[in-house]
């Protein structure tokens, strides 16, 4: 067990330390990565299979107990987050695999991208909440060097604005962890969960998470924080765009959500704020969205939209809305990744990703006309497919408790949201191509990236077909996010 | 029935490759397994028929209930009959009449999901699985509307076809969600209408369904989609537009009736604008020349009236309901395949370019002729039964019903004139003008057509066969009490028979005028249709209009912008809480004393900041930068932060000479300020609330005694549990390590990111040499000695960290002050010769070092970053220390990489 | 000393605001080292300033004043991980003004809603940049 807590953070680690002492031969990198996101999968996929059976793994750091250590814990959620983490690491290296790029550029990539996964399962297993702060860095710092990478006037523009953006709000995190501490003398979560469940939390310890949640609004964009998203994903290089897409606005929503249940397991206050925050993300991520001309411009708006539903489970607190949550965030990185992934070889095949200048596709490769189905469609609920019972659920639970407007604005956005996918298809794929010989002179993009596709879109449909053993693992999932019995009890062993 | 939809979907799977293995044959094997189908189901018409109803079930998600349930009763089995039957002759007919066409495989794939879908939408018995196969109908019908995908007119009607569809369908949801917990059960057969009506969610979960249907069955005003989706190739128009897909929401209707119906609400809406979309489907239907569209208004016309005959909840409606369902799917399929035959064979489908024809096509003609006499109602045929029980179940219901039969009247009178327009003017009078030569069809496309006619034909003159097998216990399905089924073409001279010869009369006359009729319908038609797509595109360019306008908001691409916004929210979001809470900021407890030095680094970290905020030009900016730092690192000595004060003081020596390397090519920094007094106010407003909120945070954070004993666990457990003295560095190290793990993580990613770009586009590495400024020789000589020290003292630092002011990280900064000293100095040619070993292998080093220093504690069984102690020769060695070492390492490192990039990219 | 603790970081955090909202881009980078520096006072200060005597335990000795080590801890890895991120910061602004010349804050930014090349566009700035180790 102290071993199987740390593995995720330790992974991508030692692959990064491993990678960077070999750089010169790129192969071996190459080699590494890929052997270090394999094993961070079948990690994640181990972790699940434990959880799934109750088990939750908590160790101290360096054998310090709470609250003066470090802890870790790995819950249900947690798992299933790394897991998927594992999935879109290795589909995005995968995906990386012989793309025309230069190769300290492609060595790069590998080495930034486990440094980010590093931060992200560090986001996801850590019980502390500098600690936290301290894997966002990473995280950040990561994402920073990706979105970055090869260079070229548009894309340090948009470099630039996701770093400003993102620096303030990561310094907004730190000081509301100074404040946390100062107002309530403690890091660990599991401290401030007793505190705050006990309601014998003071001002500024309130005044330090709302901070915080603030910082991880902008983190997750939610309405109205969400403008460095669309300002910048759509600049970095495909795969980069991909596992950003996927994964990096769900750390925010992830810590929204940990956070959040951990304090007020009740519908409270901030419940409501949340619930109107998530409607307006909703509503106005998809009209962006509908403006948009082009792949990644589009897709972009939609993860805006989509995190809106997340919270919207968030908000809603019942076990069901939360299960309808945790559902979302598993169909959802998959999806959006894929799309991303499939738009890139879109892009490639008609030798851009404006619409206009698209086309002809679904003649010359039913394959991909296939692959870029699946996901559009799970992304716009279309049953029997994954986003469909996310959606189904978290609209009984909105219905179920009586709020409307909340099912109102989640089916309505659905509705938008397969107009952007059919807008998506009809441009690139029905249509004839503007210019019918430029139609494929840049070849269909390398295997690897077609597996990658195909892959993430078995998964999606495996996650529709087999709702049922999703669900209940969302559902159990749930009720530990609001018991927290892992989190409360860190504290037992205290040393008086 | 599971096998059966299986099969299907499978069928429809292989169908590219078996279109590609067998081009000419596809057709007629892929419809073997629909064929098949349909035989089992028509099996299972004697035991449906004894009052069997047959369930199927496995589970799918049942934490939500959802539970794949079939279930078939009359009214499922008399839509899968349909659906199967009808589906086995349009497969056969698709193959001849799309033969030439290059995506003849996926088009045989996507009308085979869509039998499935649809075979499972009638099966199904829970609300959700039904949905599931509702939607998939929906797919299924956007992919066959775009067919011809190059046109953009398809595109358009299917993208229209599936937003008004689909948004429908997501208001289904929500009112089958709705009816599902008001029923407290996920299946049709355990639906209760008592529950259901006697809950408050009653009304919406109605409307909802009801939108739901109505958009999926082309009901006013939901109707304008379904003549575009003519775009389609025939079959499909055939097959999912007249026979099959539209009658879903239909079919929902009846299968809800019992549950829903009975009230007067149900009724009221039901037939409204059941009998509001049939009239005018028959008016758009007459003025049309295109045959195909003036079938497809006609179809619109007969849902209509089936919504209608539901709404009336009266046993001659429901009967005449399910039998003009039956009698309809006959004629119309029939007359959709033999239009399409036509216009296969003659190149159009214009009225007005089409005559005599039955001299060349006589086995089409004679279809249409049965299908047309079925559709007018002309007794024997089905067709007039149908219609008969239609005045009949009106008339049942009083006044009200009486004047819709005068509207049934009309609207049957002008469907009779299109059915007459459609077969006489076709294949009889004057020979038409058309290209080529037309020829009867070959015998896939007549059989069809001419199988659906005669059926519906016989099904007329032979009824009792079809009351006792079929329409019994469809009927029963559909009504919420038992209802009595017989099925008569003659029932004496009632006023039914009177309203059909009235009918028929009106018809005739209708005909013979046929022009003044278009005339008139055109006249009143114009404003129906033309607005209604007119609307559509409208609200569809306002919407992306509106869209535009929100995104717009967002994407103005505006840094500066982005930035006032989200520091504003931030510190309205705080400030507000602030409010709401009535914190109370000021109500400090007793504070710690103020103190001079303190003050002064205070001070001096303002004005610093505050010149690099307002000051212009270079220099004025790196120096008062450095000058905050400095002060910074003053108020930390004074408040007895040595460790913290020392890390400012490195780390702003090195911001320092970074920023001069990077700004030495830049060209002046102008002083702030904006080009207007708005803009100037409006952000110092947005920075100064942001300050407030800031201090007023800090103050409410510290205006109560800091509550828990860390700081004491720390300080007493520091020296007998970590073996250091200097608790803030024991802290580093050992008690929350993991913290610096990912610290130097993100040091070592930024070098190398940074050391990416810096070095980004460099040539090959020239002379070595260092910055020019630092060209003097006798800084040259002294640089050497200085950077010795330095590295030593770094050591220094890095050894009695544990114990003293310093470790790994200020160590780390240290030495890589005096390389970056000796670099700049003589250019980076130095660094390989100070050591062999390149910068990114020494932050690999360090990393290794700090994660194994962690792996000790796993290899022992305990905890990630257990400390382990050996004491040699009475010095206290322990894995803490050499993860400060690896600390040092990495940041070490990673300072010399990126100023090694740096100064190669500048030299 | 709290109070002037508090006021100080809320001052320098409205400076760092200021100049992250500049139209010179060099003015924006130094605007986060500005506000960093603000917020790790910050943290600093929520933690108290107890306490009269550095964070240093000998052995032999009784119980001390020493100051709160934990704030000064979490702000010592703040302190390198902001200065990690600024020199980042600094290099994209490097390598932007290398790119786009003497455009102000808005000109850069305004770039990222131009439309989106051609593919073999994108790969060129593959080829371009040399990555280095």
């Amino acid at each position: 067990m102290n071993t199987l807590i740390v593995l995720p953070i330790l992974i991508p680690l030692v692959t990064l330390l491993l990678a960077l002492l070999v750089r010169r031969h790129h192969a071996w990198v190459t080699a590494i990565s890929l052997t270090g996101a394999v094993l961070l999968l079948l990690t994640g996929l181990y972790l699940v299979v434990i959880a799934a059976g109750g088990t939750v793994l908590s160790a101290q750091m360096g054998g310090w107990g709470a609250p003066y250590g470090i802890s870790l814990v790995i819950d249900r959620l947690s798992a299933v987050m790394v897991a998927i983490t594992g999935v879109i690491g290795l589909a995005t290296l995968v995906y990386c695999l012989r793309q025309p790029m230069p190769a300290d550029f492609l060595r790069d990539t590998h080495l930034f991208i486990q440094g980010l996964l590093a931060g992200i399962c560090g986001a996801f297993i850590t019980a502390d909440v500098f600690n936290l702060y301290v894997w966002f860095e990473v995280l950040l710092i990561g994402s920073f060097a990706l979105i970055a990478l090869g260079g070229g006037e548009r894309r340090l523009s948009g470099a630039m604005t996701y770093l400003v953006l993102n620096m303030l709000a990561t310094l907004l995190f730190l000081l509301a962890a100074g404040l946390v501490y100062g107002a309530t003398g403690t890091l660990n979560m599991g401290e401030l969960a007793l505190l705050f469940r006990a309601e014998q939390a003071s001002d500024g310890a309130w005044l330090g998470v709302i901070l915080m949640l603030v910082s991880f609004s902008i983190k997750a964009a939610l309405f109205p924080l969400f403008g460095w998203l669309p300002a910048s994903y759509h600049v970095a290089w495909t795969p980069v765009s991909a596992l950003f897409a996927g994964l990096l606005t769900k750390v925010g929503v992830y810590a929204l959500i940990r956070l959040v249940t951990l304090l007020w397991p009740e519908p409270g206050v901030i419940h409501t704020v949340l619930l109107w925050v998530a409607c307006a993300t909703m509503i106005i991520g998809v009209l962006g969205a509908a403006a948009q001309t082009e792949v990644r411009r589009i897709l972009s708006f939609h993860i805006v939209s989509q995190v809106g539903y997340m919270v919207l489970g968030l908000a809603l607190a019942t076990p069901l809305a939360l299960a309808g949550a945790v559902f979302y965030l598993i169909h959802h990185i998959v999806v959006k990744a894929n799309l991303f992934f499939v738009g890139g070889i879109a892009a490639r095949i008609t030798g851009s990703e404006r619409l206009a200048a698209m086309g002809g596709l679904y003649a010359r490769t039913p394959l991909l006309a296939i692959l870029f189905a699946i996901p559009a469609l799970s992304l716009a609920g279309i049953p029997p497919l994954s986003g469909f019972w996310a959606k189904f659920v978290l609209v009984k639970a909105s219905l179920d408790a009586g709020i409307w407007v909340a099912a109102f604005f989640a089916l309505f956005t659905g509705v938008f949201t397969l107009l952007s996918m059919s807008k998506i298809w009809n441009e690139s794929f029905l249509k004839a191509h503007p210019q019918p010989a430029m139609l494929g002179v840049t070849g269909q993009g390398p295997a690897g990236a077609w597996i990658t596709v195909g892959v993430l879109a078995m998964i999606t449909v495996s996650i529709g077909l087999g709702a049922g053993p999703v669900m209940e693992y969302a559902m159990a999932a749930s009720a530990q996010l609001i018991e927290a019995p892992a989190y409360l009890q860190l504290l037992d062993g205290r040393r008086e | 029935m599971l096998a059966s939809l299986l099969a299907i979907f499978i069928n429809g799977l292989c169908a590219p490759l078996v279109y590609r293995a067998v081009p000419r044959y596809a057709g007629l094997l892929l419809a073997l397994v629909p064929a098949a189908c349909f035989a089992w189901f028509a099996s299972q018409i004697s035991a449906v028929a004894g009052g069997e109803i047959l369930f199927e079930s496995f589970a799918w998600v049942p934490l939500l209930d959802v539970a794949v349930t079939l279930r078939l009763d009359g009214l499922a089995l008399l839509f899968a009959l349909l659906i199967s039957g009808i589906g086995t002759l349009i497969v056969m007919y698709s193959g001849a009449y799309l033969h030439d066409h290059p995506q003849l495989g996926r088009f045989y794939a996507y009308l085979l999901i869509f039998m499935m879908a649809m075979l499972g939408l009638v099966l199904a018995d829970n609300l959700i699985v039904m949905f599931v196969f509702w939607e998939l109908t929906s797919i299924a019908s956007y992919l066959l509307i775009s067919f011809n995908h190059e046109k953009s007119e398809s595109r358009r009607a299917a993208l229209q076809a599936l937003l008004i569809t689909g948004g429908g369908g997501l208001a289904l949801l929500a009112g089958l969600v709705l009816l599902g917990t008001a029923a407290e059960t996920w299946q049709f057969s355990q639906l209760q209408a008592g529950l259901v009506q006697a809950h408050g969610l009653f009304p919406a979960i109605m409307v909802l369904v009801l939108i739901g249907c109505f958009t999926k069955s082309a009901q006013f005003p939901f109707h304008l989609w379904l003549p575009n989706a003519m775009n389609a190739p025939t079959p499909v128009s055939a097959y999912l537009h007249s026979a099959t897909m539209v009658k879903a929401g239909i079919y929902l209707l009846a299968r809800l009736n019992p549950t829903l119906g009975g009230g007067f609400g149900w009724s009221t809406v039901l037939i409204t604008l059941g009998a509001l979309t049939a009239l005018l489907g028959a008016v758009l239907a007459i003025r049309q020349y295109d045959l195909k569209r003036m079938l497809a208004f006609t179809t619109v016309a007969v849902l209509g009236q089936l919504t209608m005959l539901i709404g009336t909840n009266t046993s001659y409606g429901l009967q005449a309901f399910v039998l003009y369902l039956v009698a309809h799917s006959f004629y119309k399929g029939a007359l959709f395949m033999a239009v399409g035959a036509i216009d296969h064979s003659t190149g159009t489908r214009d009225i007005r370019k089409l005559g005599g024809l039955f001299a060349l096509m006589p086995l089409t003609g004679i279809a249409v002729g049965l299908a047309a006499f079925s559709n007018a109602g002309l007794p024997p045929f089905f067709g007039f039964i149908a219609k008969e029980f239609k005045y009949a179940g009106l008339m049942e219901m009083g006044a009200v019903g009486w004047s819709v039969t005068l509207v049934m009247i009309l609207t049957n009178a002008l469907l009779v004139a299109a059915a007459g327009l459609i077969f006489f003017k076709t294949f009889f009078g004057q020979r038409g003008h058309w290209e080529g030569q037309p020829h009867e069809v070959s015998p896939v496309m007549w059989a069809g057509p001419l199988l659906l006619a005669v059926g519906g034909f016989g099904l007329g003159a032979w009824n009792q066969w079809p009351e006792t097998w079929l329409v019994n216990t469809a009927v029963q399905a559909a009504a919420s009490g038992e209802v009595d089924v017989s099925l008569y073409l003659w029932g004496g001279i009632t006023p039914a028979v009177l309203a059909s010869v009235l009918t028929l009369g009106l018809g005739t006359m209708f005909y013979f005028r046929a022009d003044s009729v278009r005339a008139l319908a055109r006249r009143l038609g114009s404003v129906w249709e033309f607005s209604g797509d007119l609307v559509w595109d409208k609200s569809l360019k306002r919407l992306f209009q509106f869209a535009g306008a929100v995104a717009g908001l967002f994407q103005h691409g505006s840094l500066r912008l982005h930035m006032a916004l989200m520091t504003l929210i931030v510190s309205i979001s705080v400030l507000g809480g602030l409010l709401l809470m009535k914190a109370q900021p000021f109500d400090g407890p007793a504070l710690s004393a103020v103190s001079l030095p303190g003050l002064i680094g205070c001070l001096l970290a303002l004005g610093g900041a505050a010149g690099a905020a307002f000051m212009g030009g270079r220099l004025a900016l790196v120096a008062s930068l450095g000058a905050s730092g400095l002060g910074l690192a003053l108020f930390f000595v004074s408040i007895n932060a040595p460790d913290v004060a020392l890390t400012q003081l490195m780390v702003e020596t090195l911001t320092v000479v970074f920023l001069a390397m990077v700004l030495r090519r830049m060209r002046g920094v102008p002083a702030s300020g904006n080009n207007t007094r708005a803009m100037n106010i409006w952000h110092a407003g947005v920075a100064m609330l942001f300050g407030l909120a800031v201090t007023l945070l800090i103050m409410t954070a510290v205006s109560q005694p800091l509550p828990g004993d860390l700081a004491d666990w720390f300080l007493a457990n520091s020296l007998p549990a970590g073996y250091g003295s200097n608790v803030v560095n024991v802290i580093l190290v050992d008690f929350r390590a993991v913290d610096t793990l990912g610290e130097i993580l993100v040091v070592a990613i930024a070098a190398l990111a940074a050391s990416t770009l810096l070095g980004a586009g460099q040539l090959p590495e020239g002379k070595p040499r260092g910055l020019p400024e630092f060209g003097s020789l006798m800084l040259r000589q002294g640089m050497r000695p200085l950077a010795t020290i330095l590295l030593v003292v770094s050591l220094a630092i890095l050894w009695r960290g544990h114990n003293l002011p310093g470790g790994g990280f200020i160590g780390g900064l240290v030495a890589a002050t005096g390389f970056t000293l000796l670099v700049v100095t003589f250019g980076r040619g130095i660094q390989r010769g100070l050591s062999r070993i390149a910068p990114p292998t020494i932050i690999g080093l360090g990393l290794a070092c700090a994660v194994g220093a962690g792996l000790f504690g796993l290899g022992a069984q305990v905890a990630f970053m257990t400390g382990f102690w050996i004491e040699p020769f009475g010095v206290k060695l322990g894995t803490p220390l050499l993860f400060d070492v690896g600390v040092f390492l990495t940041v070490f490192g990673s300072v010399m990489h990126m100023v090694r990039n740096l100064i190669g990219r500048t030299a | 000393m709290e109070w002037i603790g508090a006021i100080t970081a809320g001052l320098m955090s409205a400076l760092g605001v200021w100049m992250m909202l500049d139209r010179h881009l060099m003015r924006v980078v130094l605007g986060i080292a500005v506000l960093g520096n603000a917020i790790n006072l910050g943290v600093l200060t929520a933690g108290r300033y107890s306490g009269s005597e550095a964070a240093f335990t000998f052995a032999g000795e009784g119980a001390l004043d020493a100051a709160n080590p934990l704030p000064q801890a979490l702000v010592l890895t703040a302190i390198v991980i902001g200065f990690a991120l600024f020199v980042f910061a600094l290099s994209v602004l490097k390598r932007t003004h290398e790119l786009h010349g003497d455009k102000d804050t808005d000109g850069v930014s305004q770039v990222t809603e131009e439309p989106a090349p051609d593919e073999d566009a994108e790969q060129g700035h593959g080829q371009s940049q040399g990555g280095r180790e």
